[in-house]
């Protein structure tokens, strides 16, 4: 969709039409769930801040200027969000975090409840998923992600290359 | 994006749980019927036909004739962008094959039409990269043209300013170039209108002077980063400029 037709919605959306809000929703949430999950690395958690992210969405979209890019104004909502419960969280001590903590761990729910690629995830190291999550969704260049994740870049591109023959690997064992 | 990291980005998309009517039943927000797709569109249609309606009335309102500049874009795909003298756009035309094409979808938006430059090349350079009509880090040759120079110059400056400082996801190219200005007006050609921009021609122009060797035959297909590559192996001027600012 390009930056034009978003805006169209945007503006049937500030206009009470809820049909042009799923549509906005639909464009942004992949790349604001995976923010936030980057963050906070749980994906309870990041369900619940996808909730919080699109209420505010909703409660401040008058504050919205036409001239910038919708979807990073959803962006930085929901990592302001992030940001502020992993600070809380630390403060609290009453979660355990964790630098280098899965994104995609074993959860509490049944298998079955995974989703597809949770299951495929779940044979990378934390800090591979973190960075294939980075450069397939978010579409940041290994450069932007060797900056902050603090590694050489020969570093982030090997390990992507290696992830990705893992997880075709995998894929394919697995006949998915 | 290869084929599996295309499936991978399709998976992640789906894994996204689904907090949509949470969101809409907390804030008392209908519940959307999902309504055949027609029909969703057809919501929105009076809504989209603003801006068309919007356009129309300027064009038949009387204005003044403003002077026309050209912008000329080449990163494989080579357009020309006609902007007045406010940088507003008046036309799109393609200068090659898929120049051509990928003019036809800018088109698809009737926003393209007096939409202010400056706002409207990220978008073309995100629209670029969605549709597949730029390679990542391919090579953009930067053009311009006027009247007077002082407009052409100041016009290729704001152009490569903004192209430098486009956010990450709306700069898919690597670095910029514009072969010289004198040259370009000199061996513009006629004949190739259609077939390639006029920077293209321009450094195939420059690299058959400095080294008669090369014909236009054996020039031709060669990617742009090849021909940039020769060029500068022939010392030939193409003023690079960094795709950031530094």
């Amino acid at each position: 969709m390009t930056k034009f037709q978003l805006r169209q919605y945007v503006n049937a959306f500030k206009n009470g039409d809820s049909d042009a809000f799923r549509v906005l929703y639909e464009e942004t949430k992949s790349r604001a769930y995976y923010t936030i999950l980057l963050i906070v690395k749980n994906e309870t958690i990041a369900e619940d801040l996808l909730q919080d992210t699109y209420m505010k969405v909703v409660d401040k979209i008058h504050t919205y200027e036409s001239g910038t890019h919708f979807a990073a104004w959803v962006n930085t909502i929901a990592r302001n969000l992030a940001l502020n419960h992993f600070a809380r969280a630390k403060k609290e001590t009453l979660q355990d975090v964790q630098t280098d903590e899965m994104l995609f761990g074993r959860s509490e729910s049944t298998a079955e409840n995974e989703s597809y690629l949770h299951q495929l995830m779940e044979h990378l190291d934390g800090e591979s998923q973190e960075i294939v999550i980075r450069h397939v969704v978010l579409k940041e260049k290994h450069k932007t992600i060797a900056q902050a994740m603090h590694k050489p870049l020969g570093t982030i591109t090997w390990k992507y290359n290696e992830a990705i023959k893992r997880l075709k690997k995998v894929a394919n064992d697995e006949e998915i | 994006m290869k084929k599996f990291e295309k499936n991978l980005e399709r998976w992640a998309k789906e894994s996204v749980p689904d907090v949509l009517d949470k969101v809409l039943e907390q804030k008392g927000m209908p519940t959307p019927q999902k309504p055949p797709r027609s029909r969703r569109l057809g919501r929105l249609v009076p809504l989209l036909m603003l801006p068309i309606i919007a356009v129309l009335a300027l064009m038949l309102t009387p204005s003044e004739d403003l002077e026309a500049s050209s912008v000329y874009l080449d990163f494989e795909t080579a357009i020309e962008i006609q902007v007045d003298e406010e940088n507003r756009i008046l036309d799109l035309i393609g200068d090659n094959v898929s120049g051509q094409a990928f003019v036809q979808i800018l088109k698809e938006n009737p926003d393209w039409e007096n939409a202010d430059l400056d706002e409207f090349l990220p978008v073309l350079f995100e629209t670029a990269q969605m549709r597949g009509y730029i390679q990542a880090e391919s090579p953009v040759l930067v053009g311009t043209k006027a009247d007077e120079m002082a407009r052409k110059d100041e016009l290729k400056a704001m152009v490569i300013a903004r192209m430098q400082n486009l956010p990450m996801q709306a700069r898919p190219f690597g670095e910029i170039y514009d072969p010289a200005s004198e040259s370009m007006e000199a061996s513009e050609n006629p004949e190739m209108t259609g077939r390639m921009s006029m920077m293209r021609w321009t450094l195939i122009d420059q690299i058959m002077d400095a080294d008669s060797t090369y014909t236009l035959e054996t020039l031709e297909p060669l990617s742009l980063g090849e021909l940039i590559a020769l060029s500068q192996s022939l010392d030939v001027d193409v003023n690079m400029h960094p795709r950031m600012r530094p």
